[in-house]
């Protein structure tokens, strides 16, 4: 059995090399049935790979220890549904899974894009196919999931206990999936460069599947964010880990992507800068999963040190330099066909966006990188902690803020002073008043939260406003009613109003991060069983914690459980009780602290159990209260439905798409230059 | 007077017998460390064994031992920055969350902040040489004047936009 996964491996690898030197030579020659044939062999790489991982599943779930990543991953004692999603617990078997879900996405695009875009298609063929075949190598010959030990072991060792949590059984697929459909807007962009399709339509083709991929990747880090909040128990989501970094610098670059396209589509400027982005997220991506893989920086979730390190680094360095090298040689026919034509217009807001994302990802990059840039320079590793990260992004994620706030009012090309000053008055107006009232009445005093929950107040006050004006015009002219009108605004316009809602959900999870941020209180402290601790926050309340004692037992599964039982009040009143929990895996001796909340939209109150004496007798209870946590997650669900939402085709694009072909805009470029 | 003179006298003698204890024995003098002020300072290092996770946070042995030696030196009535400077002198600025904006950690903190700067000035710059040949003719831009109706308005956005 091991041997057929393994075979079917090899034969995919083979495929895909063989498409991609096939699709390259087709095209070149201009033989069609070649190109045809290369095609064919993608969907073979997608058939064998599948193949692939269906017999890793049958033998992690049918316990075959035998099989080094079984062993290492499963155990007897795992539930089925940990088994199998023990694919993506380890590093071979997710760099398997990797491999498959990026050939899924390149047979998609294939199927779905082949009768329209019969130029480009043999170099997206190509692009995907030896991306593909980079990662199958890796597990064909340096981190092979099938490989066999020579004993016979009864029982694995179990999968790693921080991963035996919903959140992290969906994080990984959602960051894969976002990571590896970044490669279809890249294969569209080579193919565009090769054959000097300089329009946008390479642009519009996967527009869609940027969006998709964005969403993946946006999803992945949001329930990354959540599985570390609810199971790493440190009171916080975020702790600016290397790996987690690595997966949110491609989003940082991706992002300005996403907005620059518009001005490529409506006005025909940043080719050559649109080119960049997408070069450079989908090498950030290739990175980001070198440094997650590869163990060059130690973080709580990379796997083990490996081989595959030097691999990634040569595959990195080929795609940059040849993607370069076409860049470079397509530079003149990459010209913008429009000029500036104010500094006051969207054009340079946009710009000015483009330029704090890619600052942003400078930060994170660079900080992400410096223990390795100090360990081959000074020959010691210097560990660079959340207050970097903090102090230099916190002010540039402000401006964006702003900037999410201002460009949706100004108009494309030219603003006029006056009518700029009439539109920014109100959201203005709303973000003064938000700042003063939590200053004067809630008694938030510390500036940078006032700065943040001002910016808050003018950015969503400003895109309210966006739907408004549409809502009022509607109701003006076609005499709808509030709802109606609403309705069929979005409906219209699912990208733009799709993308305000996006905003929407950026300014709510913007309030959960400054909330916890500036206002997150903390305590420590050793209880006997009825003796109390209290922890206060100023703009919160008071809670009160009574420790009840401990009760415990051993799981089916071989976990040992310590559960602790406090009872709360808030101000006074009985709040419920609390069960802050120690497991211990008796299999892999790990000890794991698992926080209990209780939630309101005000605040969290997160308990963790730090330790206890005897049987129980005192026992030792961290305590935060972190306020406005829950409006990161209504917050991020919001984000979620608006990019589902710019996605999604209106009826009118499902009949163009039907019927017509895609007309190219900016036909009355003025002729500067 | 005889009740208040009783207590001053307590006082006294507990708190004469209290430094002798804490001369004697300063640590089993120690009932329950103030966790939160050792958190505090813990929180601005980083953790030795494991990576990406701060001093306060990490639950394994070693950062206990480390914890407790802090709530030592708080007792001995160190203040916080004598205790992050007596952790620097063992084992190197490495010990800190935040890497000291000096020597060579101050690339760190500065390289982001000038490829931002270089970045701004050449935005400016090309916006600039785009901007300019565009300047003089005025009229030829379509943006409607103020005067235009909340419809119009909307109608020439929607020209504008890209459906």
């Amino acid at each position: 059995m091991p041997n057929i996964g393994y075979v079917a491996m090899t034969l995919a690898l083979a495929l895909a090399l063989y498409a991609t030197i096939v699709a390259v030579v087709g095209a070149q020659r201009r033989v069609p049935e070649l190109v045809t044939s290369a095609r064919n062999a993608a969907f073979g790489v997608t058939g064998f790979l599948t193949l692939a991982v269906i017999i890793i599943e049958y033998l992690l779930i049918t316990g075959h220890y035998q099989t080094k990543y079984v062993f290492e991953t499963s155990n007897r004692a795992a539930p089925i549904f940990y088994r199998m999603t023990a694919l993506w617990g380890g590093q071979d078997g997710s760099l398997l899974f990797w491999s498959w879900l990026m050939s899924i996405f390149a047979a998609l695009v294939l199927l779905k894009k082949w009768g329209s875009m019969r130029i480009m298609m043999p170099y997206v063929v190509a692009v995907t196919q030896i991306t593909v075949a980079f990662f199958v190598m890796l597990v064909v010959f340096v981190a092979n999931p099938f490989e066999q030990l020579d004993f016979f072991p009864a029982d694995g060792t179990g999968l790693n206990p921080l991963l035996r949590h919903f959140g992290m059984i969906i994080h990984p697929p959602m960051l894969y999936t976002g990571f590896v459909s970044f490669v279809i807007p890249y294969a569209f962009a080579i193919a565009a460069l090769v054959t000097r399709q300089t329009g946008d339509l390479w642009i519009r083709t996967t527009r869609r599947w940027t969006l998709t991929a964005w969403l993946f990747l946006s999803l992945g880090l949001l329930l990354g964010g959540w599985w570390a909040y609810d199971v790493l128990g440190w009171g916080g989501y975020w702790g600016w880990d290397p790996v987690e970094n690595a997966s949110l610098i491609p989003w940082l670059v991706g992002t300005p992507f996403l907005h620059s396209v518009m001005m490529q589509e409506s006005r025909g400027m940043l080719k050559r800068w649109n080119m960049a982005l997408i070069i450079l997220t989908f090498a950030l991506v290739i990175e980001g999963t070198f440094l997650t893989r590869s163990g060059v920086i130690s973080s709580v979730h990379t796997f083990a040190q490996s081989a595959i390190g030097p691999l990634f680094l040569i595959f990195i360095a080929i795609m940059f330099v040849f993607s370069l090298y076409m860049f470079a040689t397509r530079w003149e026919i990459l010209k913008s066909e429009n000029e500036l034509d104010s500094f006051f217009s969207r054009e340079s807001v946009f710009l000015l966006n483009n330029l704090i994302f890619l600052g942003l990802a400078v930060v994170v990059w660079w900080g992400t990188h410096f223990p390795l840039i100090s360990e081959a320079l000074l020959g010691e590793k210097i560990v660079v902690g959340p207050p970097f990260f903090e102090q230099s992004a916190g002010p540039l994620f402000a401006i964006i803020l702003l900037l999410m706030g201002v460009a949706p009012l100004i108009p494309w090309r030219r603003a006029s002073g006056k009518k700029l000053a009439d539109q920014l008055l109100w959201p203005l107006v709303w973000g003064v008043v938000t700042a003063a009232v939590l200053y004067f009445v809630v008694g938030i005093s510390i500036v940078g939260a006032l700065i943040g929950f001002g910016l808050c107040g003018f950015t969503l006050g400003a895109t309210l406003i966006e739907y408004w004006r549409g809502v009022k015009a509607r109701r003006k002219s076609r005499g709808e009613n509030y709802f109606v009108a609403l309705w069929r605004l979005v409906g219209r316009n699912h990208r733009r109003y799709g993308g305000y809602f996006i905003h929407i959900g950026v300014v709510l999870v913007a309030i959960g991060v400054v909330g916890s941020r500036f206002y997150q209180v903390e305590t420590q402290q050793n209880l006997a069983v009825g003796e109390s601790m209290t922890i206060s926050s100023p703009v919160i309340g008071d809670y009160q914690l009574t420790y009840r004692g401990l009760r415990g037992g051993q799981s089916p599964d071989d976990r040992i459980i310590t559960e602790a039982v406090l009872d709360v009040t808030f101000n006074g009143k009985p709040a419920g009780s609390l069960v802050p929990v120690r497991e211990f895996f008796v299999v892999q001796q790990q000890p794991m602290t698992i926080p209990d909340k209780r939630s309101t939209l005000a605040d969290d109150l997160y308990v963790i159990l730090a330790g206890w004496e005897g049987t129980g007798e005192t026992a030792t209870f961290k305590a935060y209260i972190n306020p406005l946590v829950s409006w990161l997650w209504i917050g991020g669900i919001v984000f979620i439905l608006g990019t589902v939402i710019a996605a999604w085709p209106t009826a009118q694009e499902r009949e163009e798409r039907a019927t017509a072909k895609v007309q190219l805009p900016g036909a009355a470029a003025p002729a500067g230059k | 007077m005889a009740r208040t003179k009783f207590f001053i006298n307590l006082i006294f003698v507990t708190s004469v017998l209290v430094t002798a204890l804490a001369l004697l024995a300063p640590v089993s003098l120690a009932q329950d460390p103030d966790y939160d002020a050792i958190n505090r300072i813990a929180q601005k290092m980083n953790c030795p064994t494991c990576t990406g996770i701060n001093l306060a946070d990490c639950r394994t042995q070693t950062c206990a031992q480390w914890r407790d030696q802090i709530g030592d030196l708080l007792a001995k009535g160190m203040t916080e920055d004598e205790v992050l400077d007596y952790f620097v002198n063992q084992y190197g600025t490495q010990v800190l969350q935040e890497p000291p904006k000096s020597g060579f950690t101050l690339w760190l903190w500065v390289l982001p902040v000038l490829m931002i700067i270089l970045g701004a000035g050449i935005l400016f710059y090309t916006m600039r040489k785009w901007a300019s040949p565009a300047a003089a003719p005025e009229t030829v831009t379509v943006t409607p004047g103020p005067t235009a109706s909340d419809d119009y308005l909307s109608q020439v956005e929607k020209d504008l936009d890209f459906d």
